[in-house]
C-alpha cells in the first residue's frame, strides 16, 4: 500500500511517502524551494518522494492530509466574524485566501497530481501529530501530548494510545480550543520581544536564559490558570483581529510595546546590555517559565488519564528543548519520545502513516535520514575563482584574490583530513548521504568547528550564518565525550536529535564554550555509533582528545539548510567558510596575497 | 507595449517610486523576489547542466542574481530601517529536466525584461538610493544577456527563435491575466466586504458564543469519555 501524506498551506510544507508501512522519503518543500517555512503546495516534495520510491502518481493508493480545512475554515470564518466590525482586513484577506484556495484542498490536490478525488483524504490534525509521534515511538502504549499553536480547532490535546488487533487507536481525554493556545501565547511574547512567530520561537528560548523570570505573577494574568488547563486571557492578547500582532490596548499599558531593535547579549563574550533590553529577557525568562509549568503539568494529567508511564509529544511546542528536558525529569515517566520533526514540517509523515497503521502496516521506522541525496561536485575547477570576489556577504570581501582547491580522498583520508582541519580552528561544511527532514542538521547537512574556541563561535555567526550573537549552538559528541561533559546521558533518541537542553559539568565549560549556553546548558546530538559524524569525530578524539564539535544547521539566516551540493558551494563561496566537504570530495578556500 | 512600459514607469516612479512610501516598499519586496527567483531557476538549471564549463557560468550567474536580491534586501533595510519579508510565491517550473536550454531562453528574455524596465526606472529619475542600486543591477543584467547568447549559440537558430517567441507570447499572456486577477481581486475584495459589513453582524454574536464554550473538556459524569479519533474511510 502506498500512501502519500501530505501538509501545506499554513506553514513548512512537505511530503512523505510510506510504502507498505515504512517511510521511503519525506522532506520539507523549503528544502528544494530555498524559500524557508515554505508554505505553498509541495510539488518538488511530491516529485522527489515518487523519483525516490520509483513509482508514478497513479500507483498512490492513498493521498492523505495532514488536517481537515472544512473545520479549519469553520474556526477563521467564526475568527474574523467574533471581532465584528473591527476585523474588516482580516475578513477581507483570510476569506479571499480561503474562499479562493484553501477552502478546496481536496480539489486542488487530486487536480495538481491528476489523480481520482476519491483518492484524498483529509485526517484530524491532532490525530495526525500524535499519530506521528506515537507510530515511529515503537511504543505498545503510551499516553500522548500534543502542544502546537492551533489546528482546526485544537490547540492542546491530551490522551492515550494504543495498538488494537494490529491497529492504532487514539483516545483524546481532554482537548483546549482556539484561542486558549499556549502556542499561540509563546508566539504572541515571541513577536513582542521584536521576533518573528512561526520562525524565531528559538530565539524567545534562546533569549529567556539572558533573564530572570521576575514577570511571571505579571504575565500569568495574560495566561490564566484553570486546574490543569489554561485560558489566555483575551483582554490581553486578541488573535481574532491579527495573529501577527495580537496585543490590546491593556496589554500594551501594561507591558509596553514590542521590541524593536537589536539585542546585544552574546552568548560567546562578555556585554553589557540594556536596561530596556535586560527588560524584555526578563519577559523571555517568565514566558518560558510559564510555558515549562503548563507543559509539565499537561504531561502530568496525561501520564495519570491514561494510566501509563510511557509519553508521547508532537506539535510545535515539542520543539522547545528546554522544556523537554523539564518533561523528562518528571518521576512517574519512565519512557518519554519525540519525533525527530514534532511540528507540521513531520506531518506528512504522520498523516501517512496514520493511513498506513489503520490498514494494519506500520513498520515504526526512526529513520530521520529520508531526504534528497547529495552528488558530488563537478565543476570545481572549472569555476573561475578571481570573479568570486564580488559576490561575498556584504561586509566580507576580501581584497586577496581567492582560490579553491578540490580533491577527493578515501574514507579513512576523509575523517582524518577533515578532523585535523577542525583540530587547526578551520569552520568545516559538512554535507553527507541523505538529508535530515527535521528542523535540526543531525550530521548530514552541518557546520562544525572547534567546541573550545569561542572566537569560532564569533565567525561563523558574524561571517557565515549572520545569526543573533545570543544564540548559542549546540554540540554533536561521541558516547565517550558524553558521558564527560553532560550531567547525565543516555542512548534515546532524545539525546540523538537534539530534543534536550543537558546541564555541562562545570569542569568541562571552557573545553566546550562555544556549544554552551549562558545557562550552562547544551543541546547534544549524541552521535549514534559508526554514522559517518561519529567516526570523524573518533578521528577528532585522537587528536583532541574529545570528541566533542560544535555542530550547527549548514544555512544562512532566513534560508533553509542546504540539501544539494551547488546550495552548500553557494554558502561556501559567499561567506568565511573555510572547507566544503560533499561525500568524499574536499574543497578548501585559500586568500592568496 | 514599450510605450506604454514606459508611460507605467513614469506614472508609477512620479506616484509612488520618489519617495520613501508603502509603494515603494512593495515595488522593493517584489524586485528582491524576482531576483532570488532568477537565482533559484538558474540553481534549478546547474543542477540539471551536464556541460562542466557551463556549470560554472551558470554557478556565478546565480551568486549574482542572489548578490541582486540581497542588494534590494540592504536598500529596503536602508530606506525603511526594517527587514523586508520576502514575498514567498510557488516557484513555477519554467523548463523541463531534459531541456535546460529553455531555461537559457527563458533567462535571455527576462534579464533583457528586466534592464529595460530598471533602465526606465533610472532614466524617470525615482529616489537616489534605488537609481544607485538600479544602475549596478542593469550593469549585470547586460551581461547576462550576453551569456545567456553565448549559451544558445550551440543550438539550431530556428528552435531557439521559436522558443523566444513563445515564451514572449506566454509572458505577454501573464501580463494580461495578471490584471485580470487583480481586478478580479478588487471585485472579490469588495464583496467580502459588503458581505461583512452587510450581514456579518448577524453572525458576529454566534461567532463569539464558539469561543465562550471554548474547552472541550470530554470527562463527563466522572466517568471517562474517551473520544474515538475519526475513522478512515477509503
Amino acid at each position: 500500500m502506498k500512501v502519500l501524506g501530505l501538509s501545506f498551506d499554513y506553514h513548512d510544507s512537505s511530503a512523505a511517502l510510506v510504502v507498505d508501512g515504512s517511510v521511503v522519503a519525506a522532506s520539507l518543500e523549503e528544502r528544494f524551494s530555498r524559500l524557508k517555512h515554505d508554505a505553498n503546495f509541495p510539488k518538488q516534495s511530491i516529485e522527489f518522494c515518487l523519483a525516490k520510491a520509483k513509482i508514478d502518481k497513479d500507483a498512490i493508493d492513498v493521498v492523505a492530509f495532514y488536517e481537515n480545512p472544512s473545520k479549519k475554515f469553520g474556526r477563521v470564518l467564526a475568527a474574523a466574524l467574533a471581532s465584528w466590525p473591527n476585523s474588516a482586513k482580516e475578513f477581507e484577506s483570510s476569506m479571499s485566501q480561503w474562499l479562493g484556495k484553501k477552502l478546496w484542498t481536496k480539489t486542488r490536490i487530486a487536480s495538481r497530481l491528476g489523480i481520482d478525488p476519491k483518492k484524498v483524504i483529509t485526517l484530524d490534525h491532532h490525530t495526525v501529530h500524535a499519530a506521528q509521534a506515537f507510530l515511529s515511538s515503537g511504543f505498545q502504549e503510551s499516553a500522548f501530548l500534543v502542544v502546537d499553536a492551533v489546528g482546526e480547532w485544537a490547540t492542546t490535546s491530551i490522551g492515550r494510545a494504543y495498538w488494537k488487533d494490529n491497529k492504532p487507536e487514539f483516545q483524546f481525554i481532554r482537548q483546549s480550543e482556539y484561542p486558549n493556545s499556549l502556542g499561540l501565547f509563546y508566539s504572541a511574547f515571541t513577536i513582542f520581544l521584536g521576533f518573528e512567530a512561526m520562525n524565531s520561537e528559538c530565539s524567545t528560548m534562546a533569549l529567556a536564559a539572558f533573564g530572570k523570570p521576575q514577570y511571571v505573577q505579571k504575565i500569568k494574568k495574560v495566561l490564566l490558570a484553570d486546574g490543569n488547563d489554561y485560558k489566555l486571557n483575551q483582554n490581553y492578547l486578541n488573535f481574532h483581529r491579527s495573529l501577527q500582532l495580537p496585543f490590546t490596548k491593556e496589554f500594551t499599558e501594561e507591558f509596553g510595546s514590542p521590541f524593536n531593535g537589536k539585542y546585544s547579549f552574546s552568548s560567546f563574550e562578555k556585554k553589557e546590555a540594556s536596561e530596556e533590553e535586560q527588560y524584555y529577557a526578563d519577559i523571555a525568562a517568565s514566558v518560558q517559565v510559564i510555558f515549562e509549568e503548563a507543559v509539565i503539568n499537561l504531561a502530568k494529567e496525561a501520564l495519570k488519564k491514561s494510566e501509563s508511564k510511557n509519553l508521547v509529544y508532537a506539535g510545535g511546542g515539542a520543539l522547545n528543548c528546554v522544556a523537554n528536558e523539564k518533561i523528562r525529569k518528571i518521576s512517574e515517566l519512565e519512557k518519554f519520545y519525540i519525533p525527530n520533526e514534532p511540528g507540521d514540517g513531520g506531518s506528512a509523515v504522520g498523516a501517512a502513516l496514520l493511513v498506513s497503521a489503520r490498514s494494519g502496516l506500520c513498520s515504526g521506522t526512526r529513520d530521520v535520514y529520508t531526504g534528497d541525496e547529495v552528488e558530488p561536485l563537478t565543476f570545481i575547477d572549472q569555476i573561475e575563482t578571481k570573479e568570486l570576489k564580488k559576490f561575498r556577504k556584504k561586509g566580507l570581501t576580501s581584497d586577496s584574490p581567492l582560490s579553491y582547491s578540490s580533491k577527493t580522498l578515501s574514507d579513512k583520508d576523509l575523517y582524518v583530513e577533515v578532523a585535523k582541519a577542525c583540530f587547526e580552528g578551520k569552520v568545516v561544511g559538512w554535507v553527507q548521504d541523505k538529508a535530515e527532514i527535521g528542523p535540526r542538521a543531525l550530521g548530514n547537512r552541518s557546520i562544525l568547528f572547534r567546541a573550545d574556541r569561542r572566537d569560532l563561535a564569533l565567525k561563523v555567526s558574524k561571517a557565515i550564518k549572520d545569526r543573533a550573537l545570543f544564540r548559542p549552538y549546540a554540540l554533536v559528541m561521541n558516547q565517550n565525550a558524553a558521558n564527560q561533559i553532560l550531567e547525565e546521558s543516555d542512548s534515546c533518541e532524545l539525546f540523538e536529535w537534539m530534543q534536550l537542553a543537558i546541564p555541562v559539568k562545570e569542569k568541562m565549560i571552557n573545553e566546550v564554550s562555544s556549544g554552551v549556553h549562558i545557562d550552562r546548558t547544551t543541546r547534544p546530538q549524541i552521535a549514534k555509533q559508526k554514522s559517518k559524524i561519529d567516526k570523524l569525530l573518533q578521528e577528532y578524539e585522537k587528536m583532541s582528545g574529545l570528541g566533542c564539535l560544535v555542530n550547527t544547521s549548514f544555512n544562512e539566516s532566513g534560508l533553509p539548510i542546504v540539501n544539494s551540493a551547488e546550495e552548500a558551494l553557494m554558502q561556501f563561496a559567499r561567506t568565511d567558510l573555510d572547507v566544503l566537504v560533499v561525500g568524499n570530495q574536499v574543497i578548501v578556500k585559500e586568500f592568496r596575497c | 507595449m514599450q510605450f506604454l512600459e514606459r508611460l507605467k514607469v513614469n506614472l508609477m516612479t512620479r506616484f509612488a517610486w520618489k519617495k520613501p512610501g508603502p509603494r515603494l516598499a512593495e515595488t522593493l519586496v517584489k524586485f528582491e523576489a524576482t531576483e532570488e527567483d532568477s537565482s533559484w531557476h538558474l540553481l534549478q538549471g546547474l543542477k540539471q547542466e551536464k556541460d562542466c564549463q557551463k556549470k560554472a557560468k551558470l554557478f556565478q550567474q546565480v551568486l549574482e542574481e542572489f548578490r541582486h536580491a540581497e542588494e534590494f534586501q540592504f536598500l529596503y533595510k536602508e530606506i525603511f530601517a526594517k527587514k523586508l519579508k520576502s514575498l514567498k510565491e510557488e516557484r513555477q517550473e519554467l523548463f523541463r529536466k531534459t531541456e535546460v536550454w529553455k531555461l537559457y531562453a527563458f533567462c535571455r528574455i527576462g534579464e533583457e525584461s528586466a534592464a529595460k524596465r530598471f533602465a526606465h526606472i533610472i532614466e524617470a529619475d525615482c529616489e537616489p538610493r534605488m537609481k544607485r542600486v538600479l544602475k549596478r543591477i542593469v550593469a549585470d543584467e547586460e551581461g547576462h544577456i550576453e551569456e545567456a547568447d553565448v549559451l544558445l549559440d550551440v543550438l539550431p537558430i530556428h528552435e531557439v527563435t521559436a522558443e523566444l517567441r513563445r515564451i514572449r507570447l506566454k509572458r505577454f499572456k501573464e501580463s494580461w491575466m495578471r490584471m485580470g486577477r487583480h481586478l478580479t481581486g478588487i471585485i472579490g475584495k469588495s464583496l467580502l466586504l459588503g458581505f461583512y459589513f452587510g450581514i456579518g453582524w448577524a453572525f458576529s454574536k454566534t461567532a463569539n458564543a464558539r469561543f465562550i464554550s471554548n474547552r472541550k473538556n470530554l470527562k463527563k459524569e466522572g466517568r471517562e469519555l474517551v473520544y474515538e479519533s475519526p475513522r478512515i474511510v477509503f
